[in-house]
């Protein structure tokens, strides 16, 4: 117990390690933080007034993060696969890194969707036996517990295995192997809880199709790989942990291939849509051409599309073998995948209302705050989990050091 | 004397007749209630009186306009006492009619319901203290409704079940009553098609919400 | 994990946390430490002007409407009169009216009947205490009157905005949607804290003290029934309606779902819901469906009867008919 707490400590110690650029990075993090968490606070003491959202589209920039971002953890499973799956061994060396960047966009995930609840302080009234736990009809009971699990789950490889590094022993395989396994599964549920929360609803038809939970996960494995490829790329110049060229590129496959599937799905979905003049697809067309005069999201869905296909012409051509094309690559297409699960997938669920009523949606700045603090969280968290377990990867921390206290600097 | 005269069998004749054609002229006993055509079959039993102005409401109601769509102020007199006994006019007047002849009094009744063309389709010939049946027999005043029914057979028979025209109070007959009112109550018998009224305030597009209509978008788009 | 060579770190970094903690670091610290804390103090500053009241002890560990005892419930809402009383200065009779036996509300609209004059939906907001003083909050009113165009029945092509001089207009009908009292309600389905549930009178209820205001509700309704209170409710206290029901009309406080509840602080106790009452043509029929002579068993034996959206599959106790 006390070589935990003694490892504990030197995490702790550890997080406040590093040269100037660190301080920086972090202290600019923590600001936007503290930023967005005075923004919510006066969301939570003058209720969701500052926001932008109406009876009319009750859900807005939060829930939109928080799709995008569920997607993104469940491409953590993206490293696994290829690493435990199928042996690739080169991929060992970052799986963790995904773990770690699951954590931290799962809390995120959890925080947007504290900060939509119009009382989050009720929030054990979900708990049982105090609270009524509407399992398993709602599916927003589902995705708590998938969500919840799934932090759980990746709280315990990563730490499991850090620990076990920090310790110098290997790690046992029965303590984490059946886990990694289990994430495998768990991904996709997250991803496809998470879908189905839209899907069920039969009262607005721009949603209850079958196509959303598998251009969910296909927009999910490309957006996840893109910010790992940039993660990557990142922790190769400012620390000293090696990263091969392998594991990038078998991201990039799987962006790929992924992204052909999005965008065949997202031309069935133009296809059906558009093809007989139904009024079903007045949600689309408000989406892609506006609708009754009101055409808001119209210049963003056309520019999510031409960022998507920029991103794939670029990942199926032979330019993103070079890492600039590659990084082009990527953003292109997070941006894109963020605006379409964002403002093309939530907005327009609420646009027309199922009475045809049309009412326009964009985030207030109280809103965007909240938002800007909540990523910035997001990163903060990421960046010191880096911190601390770069050098526990490495060997530099660990239980029983060789210090040569001699040695000149 | 064994036999009257010719001339006063003549008389006698000429009293037969006239007496024979008096009663003919008479005019048929008021139609009673029970001569009306009977309920049909399986209409529900509505216990309550007819003829009531609406409750001004429990005072926690207040808040509540209940008015009646008509405002007249005949049915304001009639709750005050007053009687409409036409025929103290018309026992002075001849009750004739004729198409073309206009009318010197009621000048303010514009007759626009539907294709009745004549007064007489509703007022008795003779009576003016009543309505017309089909067989020229006489609806009193307190009847009216038998009038209407006359011709909008299907509205009274739902006015009978309680689902035309406006109900207040309870649906539960046990917990309170409830009121039920008279077609004129409602219709101006001589204009009876609802006049338009002003809607009141709209949905407005919310304040919150992004892109608010144009003044003159608003005004153009068709549909919303 | 990966034993390149390329895999140095620096010395300095590491060395410093395998000693112990030099004065100067544990100072530098709390120097850093007091800065953050100062920051985040400031960032939570809006906190001191949260109303009293608003987040209370007793309302946290306030159980489920459902699970609640009669005692506990009275001196809840004893406490929401009270409340009432101090912000509004009118104190309000508040009650907890249960279920009649043997009863199912249906209601029934005639769209041959219906002008368009909206006084239902301005009888909802005085009846239900609606927020209304401010201009942002004007559009709570549970029925939303649509303007159709003659020829269909089409939502799509409808307005609620229309400002004509006098209605109806020409070549349109009217139609007020409301809560339709779902039999298969998707709100009840989806709410994660079951705060909003079926009675057994068919009202589909919402318990605002439960409610955590995560708005699946308002996303899964079909007729854009449910509204939230995206700030307190303003209402002017003259016009607040003293007649309140735990469940309906009592003055809600921000952050939860409200709906139209049949008015059952009025129906339950058998009067007419108020939007009925001031429908100046009559077009509105209401009553016990379970009663074989009432109004409304009348309309759904003997007229062209008709559901909105019928194919999404609720079930609706509010019905549709025409005349001609």
């Amino acid at each position: 117990m006390s070589d935990y707490l003694t490892f504990l400590w030197r995490v702790f110690r550890l997080s406040f390690q590093g040269g100037w650029r660190f301080y920086a990075w972090m202290t600019v993090l923590s600001a936007v933080s503290l930023l967005g968490l005075h923004a919510w606070t006066r969301q939570f003491v003058e209720g969701l007034q500052t926001t932008g959202m109406t009876n009319q589209v009750s859900w807005g920039a939060y829930i939109a993060n928080f799709t995008f971002l569920v997607g993104v953890a469940a491409a953590a499973v993206m490293l696994v696969i290829p690493a435990y799956v199928y042996r690739k061994e080169h991929m060992h060396e970052v799986v963790l890194f995904g773990e770690l960047l699951a954590i931290a966009v799962i809390v995120m995930c959890l925080l947007f969707v504290t900060v939509d609840l119009g009382h989050p302080e009720r929030f054990h009234h979900m708990i049982p036996p105090f609270g009524v736990f509407n399992f398993p009809g709602s599916i927003l009971s589902w995705d708590v517990i998938v969500l919840n699990g799934y932090l759980l789950l990746n709280l315990h490889i990563a730490g499991y295995l850090l620990y076990s590094r920090y310790r110098g022993r290997p790690p046992t395989k029965a303590f984490y192997i059946p886990f990694v396994f289990l994430s495998i599964a768990w991904a996709v549920s997250i991803h496809t809880v998470t879908a189905f929360l839209y899907v069920g609803l039969a009262g607005r038809s721009y949603w209850h199709h079958p196509l959303v939970p598998s251009r969910f996960l296909a927009s999910a494995f490309v957006a996840g790989p893109a910010l790992m490829i940039l993660t990557f790329q990142v922790i190769r110049r400012v620390t000293r942990y090696w990263i091969g060229d392998a594991p990038i590129f078998t991201l990039r496959m799987i962006m790929t291939v992924a992204m052909i599937i999005n965008m065949f799905l997202l031309g069935s979905e133009l296809f059906t849509e558009f093809y007989s003049p139904t009024e079903h697809a007045a949600a689309a067309h408000y989406l892609y051409f506006g609708l009754h005069g009101h055409h808001g999201l119209v210049p963003w869905i056309w520019t999510a599309i031409a960022l998507d296909v920029v991103g794939l012409g670029l990942l199926v051509s032979p330019l993103s073998r070079q890492i600039v094309g590659l990084n082009i690559a990527g953003l292109a297409c997070f941006v894109g995948i963020w605006i379409e699960k964002g403002m093309g997938l939530i907005i327009p669920g609420f646009v027309p209302t199922p009475l045809g009523q049309v009412v326009e949606y964009l985030p207030t700045l109280n809103e965007v705050l909240v938002c800007l603090g909540i990523w910035s969280f997001g990163l903060l968290l990421f960046s010191w989990m880096l911190r601390v377990a770069i050098p526990i990867m490495n060997g530099s921390l660990c239980a029983h050091p060789h210090l040569n206290l001699d040695r000149t600097p | 004397m064994d036999r009257p005269p010719v001339i006063f069998q003549k008389r006698l004749w000429g009293v037969a007749l006239a007496l024979g054609a008096g009663l003919a002229a008479m005019p048929n006993l008021p139609a009673t209630p029970e001569s009306t055509p009977s309920a049909p079959v399986n209409l529900p039993v509505v216990a309550r009186p007819p003829a009531e102005q609406p409750a001004p409401g429990l005072p926690a109601d207040a808040h509540l306009n209940k008015t009646p769509p008509r405002k007249t102020i005949g049915l304001d007199l009639v709750k005050n006492g007053w009687t409409y006994n036409c025929m103290e006019c018309h026992k002075l007047f001849v009750a004739k009619w004729h198409y073309d002849r206009p009318m010197a009094e009621h000048r303010d009744v514009t007759l626009a319901h539907g294709n009745n063309r004549f007064c007489l389709n509703c007022h008795h010939a003779t009576n003016r203290n009543a309505f017309v049946d089909y067989d020229g027999g006489e609806i009193a005043q307190a009847d009216v409704v038998t009038l209407c029914a006359k011709c909008h057979g299907t509205i009274y028979r739902d006015w009978q079940a309680g689902v035309h025209g406006r109900s207040n109070g309870y649906w539960n007959a046990v917990l309170g009553p409830k009121t039920k009112l008279r077609c004129i109550q409602c219709h101006d018998p001589h204009n009876p098609k609802f006049q338009p009224m002003p809607p009141l305030a709209p949905l407005r597009y919310p304040v919150r919400a992004a892109h608010p209509p144009t003044e003159s978008a608003a005004a153009a788009a068709p549909s919303h | 994990m990966n034993a390149s060579p390329h895999n140095t770190v620096s010395p300095r970094t590491i060395e410093q946390v395998y000693r112990p903690l030099t004065r100067r670091t544990f100072l530098k610290g709390s120097a850093a430490a007091m800065v953050g804390v100062a920051g985040l103090m400031g960032a939570l500053r809006p906190l001191l002007e949260l109303e009293h009241g608003t987040v209370t002890l007793d309302e946290l560990l306030q159980r489920h409407y459902r699970e609640l005892k009669p005692a506990d419930l009275r001196r809840i809402m004893d406490q929401l009169a009270a409340k009432c009383e101090t912000e509004y200065g009118v104190h309000p009779h508040l009650r907890d009216i249960r279920p009649l036996a043997n009863v199912e509300f249906g209601y029934a609209l005639n769209l041959t009947r219906c002008i368009g004059c909206r006084k239902c939906a301005h009888a909802c907001l005085q009846e239900n205490n609606q927020s209304r003083a401010d201009a942002t909050d004007l559009e709570m009113s549970y029925i939303r009157v649509l303007e159709l165009n003659k020829g269909s029945i089409n939502l799509e092509t409808s307005r609620t905005d229309y400002d004509h001089a006098t209605v109806p207009a020409k070549d349109k009908f009217y139609m007020p949607v409301q809560c339709h009292q779902c039999r298969e309600s998707p709100c009840t389905k989806v709410c994660p804290v079951q705060a909003t549930w079926r009675e057994p009178d068919g009202i589909v209820a919402v318990d605002y003290n439960w409610c955590i205001g995560c708005r699946y509700c308002m996303a899964a309704c079909p007729y854009d029934a449910r509204r939230f209170n995206y700030q307190k409710p303003t209402i002017a206290p003259a016009e607040i309606n003293p007649n309140q029901s735990y469940l309906s009309n009592r003055i809600r406080p921000k952050g939860v779902v409200e709906k139209c509840t049949f008015c059952l602080h009025r129906t339950r106790e058998g009067k007419y819901p108020a939007c009925l009452e001031v429908c100046p043509t009559g077009a509105r029929v209401f009553g016990n469906l379970r009663d074989s002579n009432s109004e409304i068993s009348y309309i759904l034996a003997n007229k062209r009867v008709y559901i909105l959206k019928e194919d999404v599959g609720t079930l609706p106790r509010f019905y549709y008919f025409f005349d001609k």
